[in-house]
């Protein structure tokens, strides 16, 4: 199948591959809103504290003393952690796919803590980052 | 399906689900061939046709409906699209320049085939940045008027002239050589 000016494009794509794709798009969707009842910022919060701490680990490198993940949030506070997820350009991806989960056992209950008292105007601000009508040019 | 109609429908929760099928496959080709025109190859671009459609769901509520239906979705497909250029270039940066990763796929990729002239013409369009890489393909292939071209990447029409301009000019100096 090619695109509408034939003379001009190169491009191809596999035999039926626009047969399949609405019924790709419609289940990525279902699953997006399955995850979405599942805590998304628990998931967020997460892992700016595994990059918290793999970042003092990196800094302090003092293996006498080492630092939890609920120390080193402790140290931080809410607002600050909304402040560097709306200024910062980093995603739930990227970080997740940076960390090595097989050798960080964290404790979560001080982020439950934290997720339970974010607002609705917190969650608009961190979700500000996904509006879709970013400047361009 | 009119865009007017398909916008009642989406907006409206009770047939959001439908109308946004019905959006997917009237809008899929476009997105998709807007798209694999900047990565290239058609797995990254598959990837991000559906990120992109997903993207477009969650955000439907935003979106106005005095606004043009077509335009909005272009140009959350824009700047997907050029998220996604822009983190590959920083994950790649010691590796190559400038776009010499899409033009290795335009050799090696799948689902690829021009004569020599075609895929010269390719490489040439290649050597733009990505910004005006978008505008020259939108105005070329495409076919889209100056004043949606605007509307999509928030750009003036003069500038968007000048940019297409300098594009063919670019174009024609590399297909020379």
């Amino acid at each position: 199948m090619e695109d509408k000016n034939t003379n001009k494009n190169i491009y191809k794509v596999p035999e039926g591959y626009f047969d399949q794709l609405p019924d790709k798009i419609i289940a990525r969707v279902e699953a997006q809103k399955s995850n979405k009842k599942i805590r998304p910022l628990y998931a967020v919060v997460s892992a700016v504290a595994a990059s918290l701490l793999i970042l003092a680990m990196v800094i302090f490198n003092d293996t006498s003393q080492p630092v939890s993940a609920e120390e080193l949030l402790s140290t931080v506070s809410t607002a600050d952690l909304i402040d560097y997820l709306a200024e910062s350009d980093i995603n739930t991806e990227d970080i997740i796919n940076e960390v090595d989960w097989t050798e960080n056992n964290f404790e979560f209950d001080e982020l439950d803590y934290i997720e339970n008292n974010m607002t609705e105007e917190d969650l608009d601000q961190i979700m500000g980052d996904f509006d879709p009508d970013l400047e361009l040019i | 399906m009119k865009d007017k109609q398909l916008i009642t429908q989406l907006l409206d929760e009770k047939s959001r689900e439908s109308g946004f099928r019905v959006l997917v496959e009237k809008y899929q080709q476009r997105i998709y061939w807007h798209v694999r025109k900047m990565v290239i190859d058609h797995d990254d671009a598959d990837d991000l046709v559906q990120d992109i459609f997903v993207k477009i769901y969650s955000n439907i509520g935003k979106f106005r409906a005095d606004a043009q239906l077509y335009t909005w979705i272009y140009r959350i497909a824009t700047n997907e699209c050029l998220t996604f250029l822009n983190k590959k270039k920083r994950r790649f940066l010691f590796l190559s320049s400038d776009n010499e990763e899409l033009v290795d796929k335009l050799t090696s990729s799948d689902f690829i085939s021009g004569d020599e002239v075609e895929m010269k013409l390719q490489k040439a369009i290649l050597t733009l940045p990505d910004k005006q890489r978008l505008i020259f393909n939108m105005k070329y292939y495409d076919e889209m008027k100056y004043e949606d071209i605007s509307s999509i990447t928030d750009t003036s029409v003069g500038a968007l002239k000048a940019s297409y301009h300098h594009a063919v000019k670019k174009i024609e100096q590399f297909v020379r050589l």
